[in-house]
């Protein structure tokens, strides 16, 4: 990435993650109370419906690029070392990679168009 | 009055330690004051100041933990006994005075002078009052240097990242009418390092004893950037 884009754009990501993520808890909240499961069957059945199936998997993808710059940010103010702050960097970005590939299998699994 | 006072000279000590003073002393004084009587006992103590009226910026230093002038903090506003300290994270000369060059190169760094292409105009630059409005609470800065040296992530990052003294300045040009660089001085603060370590720790805004508000400042420039960017 460019400096220019790890700066304001990294910093208007979480900005803009933090918004989309109260929103989305809120609407969560409710359409979960109006729905609200009791068995496996029924939990399956609230993220059957494609629209709060894909908001929530937007959730999880801003989740993780919100928390991706806050660790980085941490990592810069403290982790002086460049390589042992990249191997961290790569570990982290690794670690979110697979976590966004694991929640969408799942959400996939349960949508239903 | 009790002070304890760190002391540190290169050429004899081998490191920093805090020596007790007593001084009586009115409690309406300044810490300047007490400094001042303080050195008449012992000549040694070495401390910079100079006007003694909050104006030149020379005497930042730490008092109980927290930065600020000796000229302007009143003796009785302080718990006994004062610990009296050089600001922090900047490297120590002797006993309170600190090298501030890379405050002073991040200050440089943001250009903090008017900037103009247009050919010259014949009479005066001129400015709306409103305009000149602009300014206020951003020209006062003294540059003493007590918000940079207690923003830790000035302490992490002196030589990357710009610090709130310096910032208020790059703001203080960017709101300037007169100015004509500002979409160079934005690029110039991008990035992850010169503006965006900051995290709105606000240590600046408190102990600025000018009354000043870098913070409001930075998020200014922010604002400036995401127009800049649209």
């Amino acid at each position: 990435m460019s400096p220019r884009a790890q700066g304001l754009r990294t910093w208007l990501l979480q900005r803009l993650s933090a918004v989309y993520m109260i929103a989305y808890t809120i609407m969560a909240i409710v359409w979960l109370s109006l729905n609200a499961p009791f068995d496996f069957v029924a939990w399956q059945a609230i993220f059957a419906p494609p629209l709060f199936n894909i908001f929530t998997l937007l959730f999880v993808f801003l989740l993780l690029a919100h928390a991706w710059v806050g660790v980085r940010d941490i990592f810069v103010d403290y982790v002086h070392h460049l390589p042992t702050r990249f191997v961290l960097m790569t570990l982290i970005s690794t670690m979110q990679i697979m976590l966004a590939i694991w929640v969408f299998m799942a959400l996939f699994s349960v949508v239903q168009l | 009055m009790r002070f304890k006072i760190h002391r540190y000279n290169p050429e004899t000590d081998k490191k920093p330690y805090m020596q007790d003073f007593e001084l009586e002393i009115d409690s309406s004084r300044m810490v300047r004051d007490a400094l001042i009587r303080i050195k008449a006992q012992d000549e040694s103590l070495v401390f910079r100041h100079s006007c003694g009226e909050g104006v030149c910026g020379s005497d930042a230093i730490n008092m109980n933990g927290i930065n600020g002038l000796g000229c302007l903090t009143r003796l009785s506003s302080l718990k006994q006994p004062i610990e009296i300290r050089p600001v922090p994270g900047m490297p120590i000369i002797r006993d309170l005075v600190v090298n501030m060059d890379q405050f002073f190169n991040q200050y440089r760094a943001i250009k903090p002078y008017l900037t103009v292409n247009d050919p010259e105009p014949e009479v005066e630059y001129k400015q709306t009052p409103e305009q000149r409005d602009k300014l206020d609470g951003l020209y006062e800065c003294i540059l003493c240097g007590c918000c940079s040296t207690f923003c830790p992530s000035f302490w992490w990052n002196p030589d990357k990242f710009r610090g709130p003294a310096a910032l208020l300045q790059a703001y203080r040009f960017l709101a300037d009418s007169r100015d004509q660089a500002t979409t160079e001085r934005l690029e110039e603060l991008d990035g992850p390092y010169r503006m965006f370590r900051c995290h709105t720790i606000m240590n600046c805004v408190n102990v600025c004893p000018k009354g000043l508000n870098p913070t409001k400042a930075i998020n200014e420039i922010k604002k400036m950037m995401l127009k800049d960017m649209l």
